[in-house]
């Protein structure tokens, strides 16, 4: 494989041995003290009644939904910023030197693409989508 | 196009080919089981699960070992990708739409619609079977190694920015319906109103519930 | 990077519809509800240069070309079929803003979104790359879903578009996955490259498997037998407006990549014929499609309900023209796209009437509504009268000219005789339910009052619809002659 990907192996790892390590820690180390306070159920200082499964606003999916397509868009920039010296460049590239002339290719297209997703953003911000008022 | 001269899928099937005639299993073979059974158990377990929310984290076990699968064909960028957009932010979007639609975990067993189910059944294991049998006929083809920079950043992007430039523009014609679409379908039900603030709205709350007060029922 | 500027002259009606929309879309957002009686004059602007544009097209278009890298095609087929969009568009923008004040849900994005799927449409119809026809469906539907969906007050616009979207949803998976079984077969995503490597992969299990399940999600699109269920309940629940769009546009754009692919891609004969070749298996989904179709229409009393059926029915006749090319060839393109052309004018029309007559919470569907409407309405139970007639086949009306010609294509083989047996059966039943709307009309005492429309947007575009029915009807050549002309891109 032209790329390794044994430091994610070594990250998950460690991710979950950290994790088993605290439990344990936790569980055989910790102190024990349960009352009848602490095992009452809490939220936020009030007593929970009811059904745990009340309905979410709707404003929870339009945030998701844009965080979504903002982020896509993202993942466009990504690669785009790591080849913008070459699309600017109508010849070979010698490291970061250009042998030929230098173009607006690689900017034009980028801004072209995020033009459009402006107008997307002006409409959200106008339409008060990612407002919470 | 830049892709064609390299068909890494084969590669892994050419692989695992070999590994099954001389019991040889190399790494990435073993790897690559480890994968597929660990995706496959994730996708069962998603469709299995009476839970919803136990069957989304089932979906992003899925994800994962999608993109691990991925990283595997030397599409490390597709990779990359499928962590972040699925298995983080669409994933997200699921947990919502779960607690917005906010249904029953438990929905009793009814004999109505079996017959439909049954042939369901048929139909699929049906399908699954014929598709199943062309596609295990295929031949392993391009045993070769791709190059070092296949399915990098750099490569996928040369493409994408290049070749498919028409595409990569047009995506945001298509990501921008997306985000019109998600104003005006969240938009409140039942409403004549045409004013901006339809758009803050939320159908949670009943007509009469004004918006700025609708909220603070959700968070008790 | 190098860059070919004159190739952007291939996406002018694209990036016109797209800057229309951006702007429609602002205006919507920044003017605060005041520029409302200014969107719909501004997407016919729009439209007007997009066709301009095409008009330019045409003039350059001796030679079919092709830009950015192969993803797209400029022929006189993309630009016949896109000149359709367009129209379809335009009159349904005439349509929509007297039918959503009405109804009480206006809202100033329908404009926006209705350019936008066109733009996915014109894609569509200019896609020489997989990639490029995935994008254009995508583009076109997820618009139309939110259109569809986009009738606040009715449950059944809701209920609708959730279903359109579901099933929507399974075909563009359905459509992936087949690209990437071809993709898989042939290493390219290109049409004219698949086309070129067809010998070398027409018996690959990979390639075969894959170009069936494209085939599969097209009949989605274009509503197929058995791949119609979301259509009545889709097209009755949505607006009246865009019930008229996704019936012609939506369904055209879908038969342009059918026609495309069959006619380009997938047009070697081994992939034609044998017991999983697309022509036989076309031929059974026209031959379901008709029958169904027109046999759901039968029972309707519903009059939208009953042109849903009816649309399902026409695409029956549609796929006849489409297995008409696999066995007689190029010559049976141009009966297809003059089909196409009259079934749009025709549709909108019949559902432009239907927009017309209700009023608020009372759309007023029902057959029996329409009793008596010519001695009330004489002018609209007249235009109605000639949909119907044209939607049935009556000469001189555009509807006759394009079963005619398709019917004679397919017959010019003795191996459809059959197929066309069974099309012209099924259009002398239809005869039934489209003449029941017009004794209704004329023979039956007026019940309820009605409280139609007034509007010079809805006036309009029924006058566009019925003088096309007629002009294309009257004097055919002139259409079939382009549309025979209408080549491809090799």
């Amino acid at each position: 494989m032209a790329v390794s990907y044994s430091p994610i192996l070594v990250a998950i790892l460690f991710a979950v041995g950290f994790g088993l390590v605290f439990l344990a820690l936790a569980m055989f180390m910790g102190p024990k003290h349960e009352t009848a306070e602490k095992l009452a159920p809490f939220e936020c200082g009030s007593e929970p009644i009811g059904s745990p499964r009340v309905r979410f606003s709707v404003k929870f999916y339009q945030v998701a939904i844009l965080f979504l397509v903002f982020d896509i868009e993202t993942a466009f920039l990504y690669p785009w910023a790591v080849l913008y010296r070459k699309l600017s460049c109508t010849g070979a590239m010698y490291g970061l030197v250009c042998s030929g002339n230098v173009t607006f290719f690689g900017l034009t297209e980028m801004v072209v693409f995020l033009a459009i997703l402006v107008v997307g953003l002006a409409y959200v911000w106008r339409k008060k989508a990612i407002g919470w008022g | 196009m830049l892709w064609q001269s390299v068909q890494p899928m084969g590669r892994v099937t050419a692989q695992l080919a070999t590994g099954d005639q001389g019991m040889q299993w190399s790494g990435p073979q073993i790897w690559w089981w480890i994968i597929a059974v660990f995706t496959v158990g994730g996708a069962i377990s998603t469709v299995t699960r009476r839970n919803n929310i136990a069957a989304v984290m089932s979906l992003v076990a899925t994800f994962f070992g999608l993109a691990a699968m991925y990283a595997m064909l030397s599409a490390h960028f597709l990779a990359a990708l499928q962590v972040l957009v699925y298995a983080g932010a669409i994933m997200t979007l699921f947990v919502f739409v779960i607690m917005v639609l906010n249904r029953d975990e438990a929905e009793p067993w009814a004999w109505s619609g079996i017959f439909t189910k049954i042939v369901g059944v048929f139909a699929l294991v049906y399908l699954v079977t014929k598709v199943g049998y062309h596609l295990f006929g295929v031949a392993a083809a391009h045993p070769e190694t791709p190059p070092a920079e296949f399915g990098t950043v750099a490569q996928v992007g040369e493409v994408l920015f290049t070749d498919y430039l028409f595409v990569f523009e047009a995506v945001s014609v298509l990501l921008l319906i997306a985000v019109v679409a998600a104003v005006v379908v969240a938009r409140q039900r039942g409403g004549g109103g045409t004013d901006d603030d339809d758009a803050s709205a939320d159908i949670t709350t009943t007509p009469a519930v004004g918006h700025s007060t609708g909220h603070e029922d959700h968070h008790s | 990077m190098d860059f070919d500027v004159s190739q952007l002259s291939a996406i002018g009606p694209i990036v016109a519809l797209t800057v229309a929309g951006c702007f429609l879309l602002l205006l919507e957002a920044f003017a605060g509800g005041r520029q409302r009686a200014y969107l719909m004059p501004l997407t016919l602007a729009a439209v007007a240069v997009a066709l301009v544009l095409e008009a330019g097209q045409w003039r350059d278009a001796q030679l079919a070309t092709s830009a950015f890298h192969g993803l797209l095609a400029v022929d006189r087929f993309s630009i016949l079929l896109s000149s359709v969009f367009l129209v379809g568009c335009g009159m349904t923008a005439l349509l929509a803003p007297a039918y959503m004040k009405e109804h009480e849900f206006e809202f100033g994005e329908f404009y926006a979104l209705l350019i936008f799927a066109t733009a996915g449409m014109i894609i569509l119809a200019q896609a020489t790359d997989f990639v490029t026809i995935f994008l254009g469906i995508e583009t076109m539907s997820i618009a139309v879903y939110v259109l569809t969906g986009s009738w606040r007050n009715s449950a059944k616009s809701a209920e609708g578009a959730m279903k359109y979207f579901m099933v929507g949803a399974f075909a563009t998976s359905v459509l992936l996955y087949g690209i990437a079984l071809i993709y898989g077969a042939t290493g390219t995503t290109a049409l004219a490259e698949i086309a070129r490597q067809a010998p070398r992969v027409s018996q690959a299990p990979l390639f075969i498997v894959g170009f069936l399940l494209v085939i599969v999600a097209l009949g989605f699109k274009i509503a197929a037998v058995p791949f119609h269920m979301w259509a009545p309940d889709a097209y009755e629940g949505a607006p009246t407006p865009v019930t008229a769009f996704m019936a012609t546009t939506v369904k055209a754009a879908g038969f342009a990549t059918l026609i495309r692919l069959v006619a380009t891609t997938f047009s070697r004969t081994e992939l034609a014929y044998g017991s999983s070749g697309w022509a036989s298996i076309l031929s059974w989904l026209a031959v379901l499609t008709m029958t169904l179709g027109n046999l759901g229409a039968l029972r309707q009393d519903n009059v939208k309900r009953m042109l849903a059926y009816s649309s399902i029915a026409h695409a029956g006749y549609l796929l006849v023209g489409v297995v008409a090319i696999a066995v007689v060839g190029a010559d049976a393109r141009g009966p297809l796209i003059y089909y196409l052309v009259a079934y749009t004018f025709t549709t909108i029309g019949a559902f432009g009437v239907v927009a017309w007559i209700g009023n608020k919470n009372d759309e007023r569907v029902m057959i029996d509504d329409w009793a008596g409407l010519a001695s009330r309405h004489p002018a609209q139970a007249l235009a109605m009268t000639l949909f119907m007639l044209s939607l049935g086949g009556f000469p001189p009306t555009a509807g006759f000219f394009g079963k005619f010609y398709v019917f004679r294509a397919a017959l010019e083989k003795p191996t459809l005789i059959w197929l066309v047996v069974v099309a012209v059966l099924n259009s002398v039943i239809s005869v039934y339910y489209y003449l029941r709307v017009v004794t209704a009309m004329y023979f039956r005492e007026p019940g309820r009052e009605l409280r139609p429309l007034r509007s010079n947007g809805v006036t309009a575009a029924l006058l566009i619809a019925a003088f096309g029915v007629l002009a294309i009807g009257i004097l055919p050549s002139w259409l079939i002659d382009a549309a025979n002309a209408a080549l491809f891109l090799q």
